[in-house]
């Protein structure tokens, strides 16, 4: 009877284990049909993570709280300086955006247009070495399509990778597979953003001859399938020439905080 | 009677992995490893045998990876992996005592770890050495952690079975 039980788990184990790589493979190739049924699980599991993700919302906000607690001081200090510094910006902005539309009429170029986004509840996060996503309560039935920018209050936070019915996951930037075509705003030199195992955000293919200064602010270019231009993503916190290597080693600090994500604003072509 | 049990039991590794998503996840954030699947799916495991050890953690895998994972299958096969790990050691001798259990998620979870490397490095994925160092030195003892602080209330609530557990376990097996 005990041999019969063992010789049936064995049978057991080894058809799963076939199974799983076989699913595995399949996956891994990418599949229209695994991409199905993942939206459809997404769908059906929804309701009950936005509910539990709200009820343990509370913990988790005071999880933060604590980190955020020691640098209060510090970081208020800062934000006056650049709240003084953006004040003045934003005076010389709305007079450069009334020329700049002005001389696009009189060229006869499309205005710029304003980005139609919808605000979104993040109900669900999942992160390891390979993976940094979070999942939203919109989907398809929202307008919410693969592809489509997700900014958060400070800057970018990632890109729909999955639509379900009435939720989608989203890849952060911050996750090893993200990769997006970036500018530095100051020089205007393209170059790659992508994430890492170890979190940190890099920007990618800038010269060592090339100018780029720590604090130099990074948005999305033109040249990226999905985002649109001038999108925050972060600013240059640390540049090394590492010997050997024709780039240099270039990491953002990303404007937008991933800890305390609980709204986003998902960009609707 | 039975049936429903286990029926129970995989509702309870399904609200388990919702919880996992929702707020576990998020503590990764701040270093807090928490695995909550593999310690429910080890109870039921212990509790239910290795067959529905081994089912359950197929299924719950492949739910997790359909709900937040990239490559479908990995979770379902490390989870069906942790269930027949421990059905060997339970049957090697392990006794049910919160030492064992400590020893058993220990084992697990580092044989997690080193499989999820080893599977993403097969299918042509980075690793890093320092992180991997790292996360097999903390993610047993943060799972133990959350294992001896919820297995006194699954023996709270399955004390008929936990009383009988050593001669009870080897028929399920």
């Amino acid at each position: 009877m005990v041999n019969s039980r063992r010789f049936r788990n064995i049978v057991i184990l080894i058809v799963i284990i076939f199974l799983c790589l076989a699913v595995i493979t399949i996956s891994f190739r990418g599949s229209g049909f695994t991409e199905r049924v993942k939206a459809k699980t997404l769908d059906i599991f929804e309701p009950v993570q936005e509910k539990m993700f709200s009820f343990f919302n509370p913990v988790t906000v005071f999880f933060t709280s604590i980190g955020d607690y020691f640098g209060l001081r510090k970081k208020y200090l800062e934000l006056e300086k650049e709240n003084a510094s953006l004040r003045q910006e934003y005076v010389k902005d709305v007079s450069l955006r009334v020329e700049n539309d002005a001389l696009r009429k009189l060229l006869g170029i499309d205005i710029r247009q304003e980005h139609d986004m919808l605000v979104v509840k993040v109900i669900g996060f999942y992160e390891n070495r390979w993976q940094s996503e979070v999942i939203i309560n919109a989907g398809t039935s929202d307008g919410v399509q693969e592809g489509m920018g997700v900014m958060g209050y400070s800057g970018l936070a990632g890109m729909v990778i999955s639509a379900g019915n009435r939720s989608s996951t989203v890849r952060l930037i911050s996750d090893p597979q993200s990769s997006l075509g970036a500018r530095i705003l100051s020089s205007r030199k393209l170059g790659l953003i992508e994430g890492s195992q170890e979190g940190d955000i890099y920007l990618r293919y800038i010269a060592p001859e090339e100018e780029v200064y720590k604090g130099d602010i990074i948005v999305t270019s033109e040249y990226g399938e999905y985002l649109p231009p001038d999108l925050l993503i972060g600013r240059v916190s640390s540049i090394k020439d590492l010997p050997g290597d024709p780039y240099r080693e270039i990491i953002v600090e990303p404007f937008e905080e991933f800890r305390a994500l609980e709204y986003l604003m998902v960009l609707r072509r | 009677m039975k049936i429903i049990n286990k029926i129970l039991h995989f509702l309870l590794l399904i609200a388990a992995l919702v919880i996992q998503i929702t707020f576990f996840e998020h503590l990764k954030m701040f270093n807090i490893y928490f695995d909550l699947v593999l310690i429910i799916l080890v109870a039921v495991t212990l509790i239910d045998g290795a067959f529905y050890g081994i089912i359950f953690g197929f299924a719950v895998g492949i739910l997790l990876d359909l709900i937040a994972g990239d490559l479908i299958g990995i979770s379902a096969l490390i989870y069906t992996l942790d269930a027949f790990i421990v059905w060997r050691l339970v049957e090697a001798g392990l006794k049910y005592r919160l030492s064992s259990q400590a020893v058993l998620i220990f084992a697990v979870t580092e044989t997690n770890i080193i499989a999820a490397a080893l599977i993403r490095y097969l299918f042509n994925y980075g690793i890093s050495l320092p992180l991997l160092g790292v996360e097999l030195l903390l993610r047993p003892v943060f799972n133990i952690i959350l294992m001896a602080l919820l297995y006194p209330l699954i023996r709270i609530s399955l004390r008929q079975r936990t009383e009988s557990f050593e001669f009870k376990y080897k028929d399920k097996a």
